[in-house]
C-alpha cells in the first residue's frame, strides 16, 4: 500500500485542529502537544523514509491550468517542515500562559481551545506551504494561512489586537494580491505556450520573455518581501508584535515569516533566474538597507517583543541578501540561516513573553536586575540572544559563515557591509540584558501600580527554550550533515536556478 | 567517532595525543555540572579544581611525552562544514607551540582555582564563578589546540563570551554591567577582522589550516596576504588590549580579581599575540602588516606604560601594565622568525608574573576592602606574606638580572635593536618605563603611611565592591598555595626556559637563534640594567623627598597634561564615545523616531482616513473580528470557487 506520507505530515495537524476542539483544560493542551508531536514524527518518518524512497505526491487537479497536488520533501523543505514542527510544539506548550492581557477589557473573547486548534491550523497550512510543488497549491496554503493567524492575533493579545490583526490582513492580503497577479502572469504565459502546467519542475523550464519574467519577478518580489518583511515593507510587523499574544507572535516571526524566505529561494529565484540576475544589485542595496536598518531600531527599540521582531527584520535581510548573492554557497547559507533563524528567534521571542508574562515587563527601564529574582529566565534570555547574534557553536554562525564566504566570491565589499550590520545584535542583546537583568531589583520603577510579583521561568517554560537551544547548539557544533541534506535539495529549485543564471546569463 | 591522523608510532602517546579533545571535553563537561546542578561545597570544590586540574596534568604528561618527540600532532575529529569546496574540520594540532599554551592556561588555571577557594569561600554564586572558570578553560583551549582559523575563532568567541559573564559576575554593580557589555561589544566589533580574513581565506585559498594558508597565500599573490594580516591584527589588538582598543581591559578589572588574574592579565589577552605567532608565515608574505604589528607594539608598550605610571587603582594599573607588557610581545612577534621565540618567552613569563602579581592584589583588596592607591599604603607591615609575593613579581616584572623578566625582555631588546635599531632603543627606554610604573605601585601600597582605614576620597572608591564590601578576609592555605608557586615560577621560570625555548620552538618557528646563553651582557644590556637602577633608585629617592605629583592620586595632580591624560587612560574612552558610540546613538535614535512617529502615526492616519471615507471600512474599524472573519471567508470562498469553476468549466 502507498502511504500518502508527505499529505499526512500536514493532515494530521489539520484535522487535530478539529479534534481537539471538544476537549477541555489540560486535556486539550495534551491533545494538542501530542498532535504536534505526531506531526513531527510523521515529519522525521518521512525524512527517513526519503532516504530510499521518492515520496513525491502528484494529481492532477485543476485540468483547466494545469495546477497539480503535488507535494515534494527535498532538503529545503523538509528542513523547514521539521522545524516548524518543533517550533509549534513549543508555542502549543507554553503559548496559553504567555496571554499579555493585563485587565478585563483586554481579556481573550474567546474560549482557550480555540487557541490549541489555531495553532494547529496554522501549523498544518505552513507546513502545506513548504511540501508544495505547485504555484497555484502553494498560493492557496499561503493564503489561508493568513486566516488562523490572524484569529490568533485577533482574539488573543493587548488591548489594540484588533486593530493589529487588521492591519495583519491588509498587509497579507496585499501580499496575496501581488501574489495572485504573479500566478496568473505566469498561468497565462505558460498556456500562451502551450504547456499547461503550474508544477515548479515544469515552470523552471519556460522562457519568459525578458519584460515579463521581469515584470513577474517583481509581483513574485515584492509579495514575499511584504511577507518577511523587508525595510521600508515592515511596519505591519512590529505593530502586530506589540500587540499579540507573545506565542503568536513567535510563531508569526518564525514560522510564517520563514516562509517569505522560503517561496525567496524557490519561487522567485527558482522561474525568474535571469530577472533575479538583473535585479540583484538593487535587491542586495535593499537587503543591506534591511539588515543596517532593523540593527538600528532594535537598539533604539524600548518594546520587548518589538525589538524581537525588528531582529528578525535585520535576519531576513541577511537571508535575502544571502539568496541574491547568487552563489551556491551563499543560497545553501540562507537557507540555513532559514532554519536558524526560525529555531532563534521564535525562541527569542518566546523567552520575551516568558518575561513579560513573569515580571510584567513589556518595556526596557519597565525594571531591573530582574536576575536577582529569575536567575533562570536571566540566563535563557541571553542564551537565546547569543543564538541569534549568532555566536560561534550556535546553527547561526555556520549559516552566517557560508553566505559571508558566498558573497564575498562575487561581492566582498556588500559582504562587509552586510556582515558590520549584523554586529548590531551584539549591542542589542548585550544591552537588553544588561537593562532588564542587571542592577538591583526595584520595584518602584513599574509604571503601572498593580505590580505582579515576579517569578522565575517554570520547569516547562525553561525545558521548551532549552530543546529550542539544544537544536541550535547541537546543529551548530555539526552543521555538515544539516548542510548536505540542505544542498541535496535536487531537484530543488536552487540548482537549477543557479545551473540558469551560469548558462544563460554570464 | 574520530579518525587520527597521526604521524608516529609509540603506542600510548598516539592513545592519550590522539584523545586531546578530552583536554576540552572534560572542563566543559565539569562546567555544564557546576553550572546546572546544586552541590555542596566540598563537592564544588573538588569539581570545580578538579575539572581544571584534569585538563592540566593531561597537558602535562602530553608534554613529557613530547619532550622525546619533536612531531607534531594533528588529532582530525569530524568535519564541522563544507563552504563551496573548502572543508572545514574539527580538528586539533599539538605542536611546540599549542602545548606550551596549553600548559600555561590549565596551569594557571588551575592555580587561581585553587587559590579561589579561599578567596571565594564567603561568595554566594561560587558555583557560577568555578563553572564559568572551567567553561574559560575548555573554551581557551579550545582556542589553543585548533588547528584551523574557524575553530580557533569558536574559541576566541566563547573565551570572550566567558570574560563577559564574569566581569558582569556581580551584576547587581551597574559598573560592572556596563564594564561587561563594553568589553563584549568591542571585541565582537574587532572579531570582525578574524571573520574577514576567514573568509578571504576560504574564497582565495580554500582552505584555513595553520599549516596549509602560508604557502598557499603565498601562491595567491601578496596584497590578500596583507588584507589578512591587517584583519587578523584589529581581532588581535582588541583581544590583547592594544592601544587604541584598550580601554575595555582597563574596565573590565570590575571582574573577581581570580578572574583578572586568569583572563585578563595571563591567557585569554594573550591570545592576540599567539593569533599573531601562529599567523606568521602569513606575516613574512605582508611586511607592509607585520610593520603595522610592530607599530602597535611599540605604541601600546608605550601607551600602556603612561595609562600605568598615572593609574590611580592598583587593579588598573596593573591591567595597563598588561597591556604595555603585551604591546612587548607585539613588537617581538613583528620582528620575524627570531622575534617570535621570544615573544612566547614574554608570553609565558608574563602570563606567570602577572598571575601572580594579580593574585597578590586580590588578597591585599579582601583584607583591606579597597583597591584605590590613594587609600593603600603601608601595608607591607599588615600583609608582609603579601609583600614578598607581589615583591617577586615586581622584581621579575623590572627585569632584575636572572628573573623571568630580564631574560624575556632582554632578548626582545637585542632582537629588536638587531632588525631595526629604532625598535631597539624604545623598548629600553620602555625597561625604564616599567621600572617607573612598578616602583610606583610597590611604594605606594606597601609602604608610606597605612591610608586604608580613612575614608574613600570622592567616586575614587575600590572597584570591587562586590566582594570587598563584606568582612575582611585574611589569606587561606589555598590562597598561599598558589601565590608561593606563582612567585617561585616569576623568579626561576625565566632561567627554565631561556637555555630550552629556542631550540624547543625550532621546529615551529625556524628561527636561528644565537643567544641562548646564562649570561650574555653585551653593551645593550648594560645600558638597559643601567637605566632600570637609575630609575627605580631614582624613583625610590624622588618619592622619599618630595612627594611629587606623581603619587598623588588627587585631582591636583591633574593640572600636569601627562598625568590628566594619563590619568583619563589617553581618552580611549572618550574618542569611542563621541566618535563611534554617540553617532550611532543618535542614528538609531533618528530610527526609532522614524517608526514611531512617521510609519505608525502615519498608519494611523490612513487608518482614519479610510474609515472616514467608507461607512464599510468604518465597520471594519470597530474592530469586530467576526466581521473580517466573515469578510475574509467569504473572499476567499469566492477566489477559490472562481478558479474551480473556471478550471472545470
Amino acid at each position: 500500500m502507498i502511504v500518502p506520507w508527505l499529505t499526512l505530515i500536514f493532515v494530521v495537524p489539520l484535522f487535530g485542529a478539529a479534534i481537539v476542539l471538544p476537549l477541555r483544560g489540560a486535556r486539550n493542551r495534551l491533545a494538542g502537544l501530542i498532535i504536534s508531536g505526531l506531526t513531527l514524527a510523521m515529519a522525521l518518518t518521512a525524512l527517513l523514509l526519503s532516504q530510499s524512497h521518492n515520496l513525491a505526491e502528484q494529481v492532477l487537479w485543476l485540468r483547466r491550468f494545469g495546477a497539480w497536488y503535488a507535494l515534494q520533501f527535498d532538503g529545503l523543505s523538509a528542513s523547514l517542515v521539521i522545524a516548524t514542527a518543533v517550533l509549534s510544539s513549543a508555542v502549543l506548550a507554553i503559548g496559553l500562559e504567555l496571554d499579555t492581557a493585563t485587565d478585563a477589557t483586554s481579556a481573550p473573547t474567546m474560549r482557550p481551545e480555540v487557541f490549541t486548534s489555531l495553532v494547529l491550523l496554522t501549523e498544518a497550512l505552513v507546513i502545506g506551504a513548504f511540501l508544495a510543488a505547485d504555484l497555484v497549491l502553494f498560493f492557496l496554503f499561503f493564503e489561508v494561512s493568513l486566516l488562523p493567524v490572524y484569529l490568533l492575533i485577533g482574539y488573543w493579545g493587548g488591548a489594540c489586537r484588533a486593530m493589529a490583526a487588521s492591519r495583519f490582513l491588509m498587509f497579507s492580503l496585499a501580499s496575496g494580491f501581488l501574489l495572485f497577479g504573479g500566478i496568473v502572469g505566469v498561468v497565462t504565459t505558460v498556456s500562451t505556450v502551450g504547456r499547461s502546467s503550474t508544477l515548479l519542475s515544469a515552470l523552471a523550464n519556460v522562457e519568459f520573455t525578458p519584460g515579463m519574467e521581469r515584470l513577474l519577478f517583481v509581483l513574485f518580489f515584492m509579495a514575499f518581501a511584504l511577507k518577511g518583511p523587508l525595510v521600508p515593507l515592515h511596519s505591519w510587523l512590529t505593530a502586530v508584535v506589540k500587540e499579540a499574544n507573545p506565542a503568536v507572535s513567535a510563531l508569526l516571526i518564525g514560522a510564517v515569516d520563514a516562509l517569505g524566505g522560503y517561496a525567496m529561494i524557490r519561487f522567485t529565484l527558482g522561474l525568474f533566474p535571469n530577472a533575479a540576475l538583473w535585479a540583484a544589485p538593487g535587491v542586495l542595496v535593499i537587503a543591506l538597507i534591511s539588515i543596517w536598518y532593523g540593527g538600528f531600531a532594535a537598539v533604539g527599540e524600548r518594546h520587548l517583543v518589538s525589538m524581537a521582531s525588528y531582529t528578525s527584520i535585520s535576519h531576513f535581510g541577511f537571508i535575502v541578501f544571502g539568496i541574491f548573492t547568487l552563489t551556491p554557497t551563499a543560497i545553501n547559507g540562507a537557507a540555513m540561516y532559514l532554519v536558524a533563524h526560525l529555531l532563534s528567534v521564535g525562541a527569542l521571542v518566546l523567552v520575551c513573553g516568558v518575561l513579560q508574562q513573569s515580571s510584567g515587563v513589556a518595556h526596557f527601564g519597565d525594571r531591573r536586575g530582574l536576575r536577582q529574582r529569575a536567575p533562570a529566565t536571566a540566563a535563557l534570555f541571553l542564551l537565546v540572544g547569543l543564538a541569534t547574534l549568532p555566536l560561534p557553536g550556535f546553527l547561526g554562525f555556520a549559516a552566517e559563515l557560508q553566505v559571508l564566504v558566498g558573497a564575498g566570491e562575487r561581492h566582498p565589499i556588500f559582504a562587509l557591509f552586510a556582515v558590520i550590520g549584523t554586529l548590531f545584535a551584539t549591542v542589542y542583546v548585550t544591552w537588553s540584558y544588561q537593562r532588564l537583568f542587571t542592577g538591583t531589583h526595584k520595584l518602584d520603577m513599574s509604571p503601572t501600580d498593580a505590580v505582579p510579583t515576579v517569578r522565575d521561568a517554570t520547569t516547562i517554560e525553561r525545558s521548551v527554550i532549552a530543546v529550542l537551544l539544544l537544536l541550535l547548539l547541537a546543529f551548530g557544533c555539526a552543521p555538515q550533515m544539516l548542510r548536505n541534506y540542505i544542498a541535496s535539495a535536487e531537484p530543488g529549485t536552487t540548482a537549477v536556478a543557479i545551473t540558469n543564471i551560469a548558462e544563460g546569463g554570464e | 567517532m574520530y579518525t587520527s591522523m597521526l604521524l608516529m608510532e609509540s603506542g600510548s602517546f598516539t592513545l592519550l595525543a590522539g584523545n586531546c579533545w578530552v583536554l576540552i571535553a572534560f572542563p566543559l563537561l565539569v562546567a555544564a555540572l557546576l553550572l546546572l546542578v546544586r552541590m555542596s561545597d566540598s563537592w564544588l570544590y573538588s569539581v570545580g579544581v578538579g575539572g581544571v586540574g584534569v585538563s592540566f596534568g593531561y597537558a602535562v604528561v602530553l608534554f613529557i611525552m613530547m619532550l622525546g618527540e619533536p612531531e607534531p600532532i594533528t588529532v582530525q575529529l569530524y568535519t564541522w562544514l563544507s563552504i563551496g569546496d573548502a572543508e572545514v574540520t574539527v580538528s586539533l594540532l599539538i605542536d611546540q607551540l599549542s602545548i606550551l599554551f596549553a600548559l600555561l592556561v590549565a596551569g594557571i588555571g588551575t592555580l587561581v582555582a585553587i587559590y579561589s577557594v579561599g578567596y571565594l569561600s564567603d561568595e554566594p554564586e561560587r558555583r557560577r564563578f568555578f563553572g564559568l572558570l572551567n567553561l574559560f578553560i575548555a573554551a581557551m583551549l579550545l582556542l589553543v589546540l585548533a588547528d584551523n582559523y574557524v575553530l580557533l575563532f569558536v574559541g576566541w568567541e566563547a573565551v570572550g563570551l566567558v570574560s563577559y559573564l564574569l566581569i558582569g559576575f556581580w551584576q547587581e554593580k551597574e559598573v560592572a554591567a556596563n564594564a561587561a557589555k563594553k568589553a563584549f561589544v568591542m571585541n565582537r566589533v574587532a572579531d570582525l577582522g578574524l571573520l574577514s580574513a576567514i573568509a578571504v581565506l576560504l574564497t582565495q585559498i580554500g582552505t584555513v589550516r595553520f599549516t596549509a594558508v602560508a604557502e598557499q597565500l603565498g601562491a595567491v599573490g601578496g596584497s590578500w596576504a596583507g588584507v589578512v594580516g591587517f584583519a587578523l591584527l584589529l581581532a588581535a589588538c582588541a583581544k590583547s588590549a592594544q592601544v587604541p582598543l584598550q580601554s575595555w581591559l582597563l574596565d573590565a578589572m570590575e571582574s573577581p580579581t581570580p578572574a583578572s588574574a586568569l583572563i585578563h592579565s595571563a591567557t585569554m589577552v594573550a591570545a592576540g599575540g599567539y593569533l599573531i605567532l601562529r599567523s606568521l608565515p602569513i606575516y613574512m608574505l605582508a611586511p607592509t602588516a607585520r610593520l603595522a604589528v610592530l607599530l602597535i607594539g611599540v605604541l601600546t608598550l608605550f601607551g600602556g606604560a603612561w595609562m600605568a605610571a598615572t593609574g590611580r587603582d592598583i587593579k588598573r594599573v596593573l591591567a595597563c601594565s598588561t597591556t604595555s607588557q603585551l604591546g612587548y610581545l607585539m613588537l617581538a612577534a613583528g620582528l620575524g622568525p627570531v622575534g617570535a621565540v621570544f615573544a612566547v618567552f614574554q608570553l609565558l613569563t608574563h602570563g606567570v608574573i602577572k598571575a601572580g602579581l594579580f593574585l597578590a592584589v586580590g588578597t591585599l583588596t579582601r583584607r583591606v576592602g579597597r583597591s584605590d592607591l590613594q587609600g593603600l599604603g603601608g601595608l607591607v607591615k599588615v600583609l608582609p606574606y603579601t609583600f614578598v609575593a607581589f615583591a617577586c613579581g615586581y622584581l621579575a616584572t623590572i627585569g632584575v638580572p636572572f628573573l623571568s623578566g630580564f631574560y624575556a625582555k632582554g632578548h626582545i631588546i637585542a632582537t629588536a635593536w638587531e632588525t631595526i635599531p629604532a625598535f631597539g632603543a624604545l623598548a629600553v627606554v620602555g625597561v625604564g618605563l616599567g621600572a617607573f610604573y612598578m616602583t610606583r605601585l610597590l611604594l605606594l601600597t606597601f609602604t608610606g603611611t597605612a591610608r586604608w582605614q580613612e575614608a574613600p576620597i570622592g567616586a575614587e572608591t575600590s572597584t570591587e565592591t562586590g566582594a570587598e564590601n563584606r568582612q575582611p578576609l585574611r589569606g587561606s592555605v589555598s590562597m598561599r598555595f598558589s601565590l608561593t608557586v606563582l612567585s617561585l615560577l616569576a623568579l626561576g621560570g625565566g632561567l627554565a626556559l631561556n637555555g630550552w625555548l629556542p631550540g624547543w620552538l625550532q621546529p615551529v618557528f625556524a628561527a636561528e637563534v644565537s643567544r641562548t646563553g646564562l649570561l650574555y651582557f653585551d653593551w645593550l644590556n648594560y645600558v638597559t640594567l643601567g637605566l632600570l637602577f637609575v630609575v627605580v633608585v631614582g624613583t625610590v629617592i624622588y618619592y622619599r623627598k618630595v612627594t611629587p605629583i606623581w603619587f598623588k592620586a588627587a585631582s591636583t595632580a591633574d593640572e600636569v597634561a601627562l598625568v590628566r591624560i594619563g590619568a583619563a587612560e589617553l581618552y580611549a574612552d572618550d574618542a569611542l564615545q563621541r566618535g563611534v558610540v554617540a553617532p550611532l546613538s543618535t542614528v538609531s535614535a533618528r530610527v526609532s523616531w522614524t517608526e514611531s512617529e512617521v510609519l505608525e502615526n502615519g498608519a494611523r492616519h490612513l487608518w482614519r482616513v479610510i474609515g472616514r471615507t467608507s461607512i464599510l471600512m468604518r465597520r471594519l474599524q470597530s474592530g469586530n473580528v467576526r466581521t473580517y472573519v466573515l469578510l475574509f471567508v467569504a473572499g476567499t470562498a469566492v477566489l477559490v470557487s472562481a478558479m474551480l469553476l473556471w478550471a472545470w468549466v
